[in-house]
């Protein structure tokens, strides 16, 4: 399996978080990861883009135009890093906004033949009673997405062994309602 | 066992396997996660030094001492420790020596770009290079072995994307190899580099580069990948990993070690293949010696030599060069404007007040590095330099020195807790000594807070979560000399600002003012209330929009200025108050939490 997957959100989301289950659930599988975070000198509240290549792991970070999943945790955020979407790739979003993405985007994405899928995460989580919880609920969600590399329950058993003890039970919750959004 | 590490908890667990006993740094993006780590394993003493020289100089004595030692900076950090580089090439090691030069193409998080592969040809000692987090460990310990049989301090060069980058390693159990050590034998013309031994030491080290260099050739640290020989490709680090991707049916030579290069090598190589291609970050390192070599080849004319490479980069060189099969980099650009997220203080950072009352002071500011040189960034726009560690001092007592520190425009040097002890003292000394009239803002926030919160002298706790001796910054001040000293709440703007004015007011002595208020990722930090906006008192003055907090944000139009309210965003508020403060109208109140 060869699989680009670029991950953007903000600093505090859990990209990383989100990062390392997805690189986790790889190396169970048995396939080579390889990847980087890049983010400026901001601390709180700053772009966070996060590269993850499985499979194919020469250079760490991914080529413009080449990624086959834009795994997007906040809207902007989406807007940003939407160039490194490959042709006939997919972009997931967790987003809160009404009429999301903007017209104009959604025609530019179909004539490229990338799959588009929205998901407001951020109202799963705080039903939750766990905001930032979004970013599980976001990758539950994507195990739904067609051509997705990993299956709900690899994904799921990998949340369930990195995610810390305390809010395992609200991680967990959070990824199966994910999951039954996108089902 | 298969375990996904970054390239700098790679390096700690090679460091930890390769023996090392002593290790020292001073934080700096990108090499801090290495000591970090490398303080988690047993067997292994690690420390934070106050800076990076001292931290060499430590390890250096470590190794003299028959340990193997390990000494790690950012790229600028081996400046500061570069005097010590040179002596170390002249007496060479005991037990082995191992420099960690961590650059940052791109200057993500650093004043400056630079490639200190130049360091190892200007102190004429070996660098190697990794190119992932399996080479960053098992390179580590060829660099000890190599330090030992050569008697030589080894730089072991990365850079951000090396050590920020994860990838798989194979971890075979604890295969830690002790080194017994070996004892100091007192020999003078060693150790002791007065001007007699360092003229009789010279030629050994020329020769010592020549060895190396012959050890290079025959080493399998170097490798040669055959492809299609139309092209060669010399190559190291990160961009070896685009040039695979990139020149994939192309021959590659992959160096590990940079300096010095190795000649039979290349000649061989370089013989084989129609066109020589030199594929390397930032500096014409390799270019430029193998041109002096003889060697025909080709490289900054289609790489360059500023900024980070990235896939994209070295495609469109590859493509000038002529690699045909290679489609035009097209990138789409969508019907999207997203504004960028500029660095800012954080909601409830201690440093808020300071730069909001020099704004409004309108002094001039010399200004450091550290979490505080956002302060040169609007609203604040409260910075007017910027150079390296400690340089705000220096550069204070100049601008006093030729009388450009006037009662109009006075200038003041801002500085924080963990670069005053780093380089700051003895720029204070100086303006001490020669009787200077400046005035220093030592912003002390209890942590090297930019790196990610790391301990340092001024806070007491070591590397290793122990209690140490806390070095009390207030009393280093006065026992300088300086007469006037001011600590201030730095959550307390009014007072921050009456007695900023206060001590720059003093025009015959130097003046320092210490702005104390813990960072706001530390467990201590003082939880409060929500700050809220009275909506009916609020006219949308805009005052608090200018303490930059990103938990302000601005909200509906005033019906009366026209201009617009302010909101607090609950979920960033932790109620530093400053905001509250600076309001004329008490429309910012305490919310019960």
């Amino acid at each position: 399996m060869n699989s680009k997957i670029l991950l953007a959100g903000i600093g505090g989301q859990g990209v990383l978080f989100a990062h390392q289950a997805l690189a986790a659930c790889a190396i169970a599988q048995g396939y080579d990861v390889t990847g980087a975070e890049t983010h400026g000198m901001s601390q709180r509240g700053g772009s966070v883009v996060s590269h993850l290549k499985i499979g194919d792991t020469s250079a760490p970070l991914i080529r413009q135009g080449t990624a086959d999943f834009l795994l997007a945790f906040d809207p902007a955020e989406a807007y940003r890093t939407l160039p490194y979407v490959r042709r006939g790739g997919a972009v997931i979003v967790n987003s809160n906004l009404p009429n999301y993405p903007d017209e104009r985007v959604r025609a530019q994405l179909a004539t490229m033949g990338v799959t588009l899928c929205v998901i407001n995460a951020d109202a799963i989580a705080r039903g939750l009673g766990r905001a930032s919880a979004a970013n599980v609920a976001l990758i539950g969600f994507a195990t739904t997405c067609d051509g997705f590399p990993f299956t709900r329950d690899a994904m799921r058993e990998t949340i369930a062994r990195s995610a810390p003890e305390r809010f395992l039970e609200v991680n967990l919750n959070a990824f199966d309602e994910g999951v039954n959004a996108g089902s | 066992m298969k375990k996904l590490l970054s390239g700098n908890e790679a390096i700690a667990l090679g460091a930890y396997l390769a023996g090392v006993k002593y290790a020292s740094a001073y934080p700096g993006t990108p090499s801090t996660e290495i000591l970090e780590n490398l303080a988690k394993y047993d067997g292994v003493r690690s420390e934070w030094a106050p800076n990076e020289k001292v931290a060499l100089d430590a390890a250096a004595g470590a190794c003299y001492g028959g340990a193997r030692a390990l000494a790690s900076m950012k790229h600028v950090g081996l400046n500061v420790a570069s005097e010590s580089l040179f002596y170390l090439a002249y007496t060479g090691v005991n037990g082995g020596l191992v420099i960690i030069s961590a650059d940052d193409p791109g200057a993500w998080s650093s004043q400056n770009e630079q490639d200190n592969r130049n360091y190892a040809r200007f102190a004429k000692v070996p660098c190697i290079e990794p190119a992932d987090s399996q080479e960053s460990v098992d390179f580590l310990s060829t660099a000890f072995d190599l330090s030992e049989q050569f008697d030589t301090p080894v730089i072991f060069r990365t850079t951000t994307r090396i050590s920020h980058s994860k990838s798989v390693v194979n971890v075979n159990g604890d295969q830690r190899v002790e080194h017994p050590g070996k004892k100091f034998s007192p020999d003078p013309s060693k150790y002791a580099m007065i001007p007699a031994n360092a003229r009789r030491r010279h030629p050994w080290v020329e020769d010592r580069l020549k060895r190396l260099g012959e050890w290079s050739s025959a080493s399998a640290i170097n490798r040669i990948e055959w492809g299609s020989k139309k092209i060669g490709v010399i190559t190291s680090s990160v961009a070896y990993q685009y040039t695979r991707e990139i020149f994939s049916e192309y021959s590659i030579l992959k160096l590990g070690m940079s300096w010095p290069l190795p000649e039979k090598l290349i000649r061989d190589f370089a013989s084989q293949v129609e066109k020589l291609v030199i594929v390397e970050e930032l500096d014409p390192v390799y270019e430029t010696e193998i041109r002096a070599l003889g060697i025909p080849c080709v490289g900054k004319e289609f790489f360059p030599i500023t900024n980070e490479f990235s896939l994209a980069v070295v495609r469109d060189g590859a493509r000038k060069l002529g690699v045909a099969t290679l489609e035009p980099v097209t990138t789409t650009s969508f019907a999207t404007q997203v504004p960028t997220r500029p660095p800012g203080l954080c909601p409830g950072c201690p440093h808020r007040s300071t730069f909001y009352s020099l704004r409004k002071l309108k002094v001039r500011v010399a200004g450091d590095i550290g979490c505080y040189s956002i302060g040169v960034l609007p609203p604040f726009n409260a910075m007017d330099t910027i150079g390296c560690m400690g340089a705000s001092i220096g550069i204070a007592q100049g601008m006093d020195a030729i009388g450009a520190n006037s009662d109009k425009e006075p200038w003041v040097a801002v500085i924080g807790d963990s670069t005053f002890l780093h380089a700051g003292m003895p720029a204070l000394a100086n303006i001490v000594y020669n009787r200077g009239a400046s005035t220093v803002l030592i912003l002390d926030n209890d942590i090297t807070a930019m790196t990610g919160q790391q301990e340092n002298p001024g806070t007491g706790v070591t590397l290793s979560g122990t209690q140490g001796k806390k070095i009390d910054i207030e009393a280093v001040v006065r026992g300088m000399g300086v007469e006037d000293v001011f600590v201030v709440d730095a959550f307390d703007e009014p007072e921050v600002e009456k007695t900023i004015k206060q001590a720059i007011a003093i025009k015959d002595r130097p003046s320092v003012v210490i702005a104390r208020g813990p960072c706001v990722f530390l467990p201590d930090y003082p939880a409060k209330f929500i700050d809220e906006v009275d909506d009916v008192k609020c006219n949308g003055c805009s005052l608090c929009f200018r303490v930059g907090c990103p938990a302000i944000f601005k909200g509906e139009l005033d019906a009366s200025t026209n201009k617009p309210k302010a909101l607090i965003d609950p979920l960033l508020c932790v109620g530093c108050d400053v905001c509250l403060q600076v309001c004329p109208r008490d429309a910012i109140f305490r919310a019960n939490n």
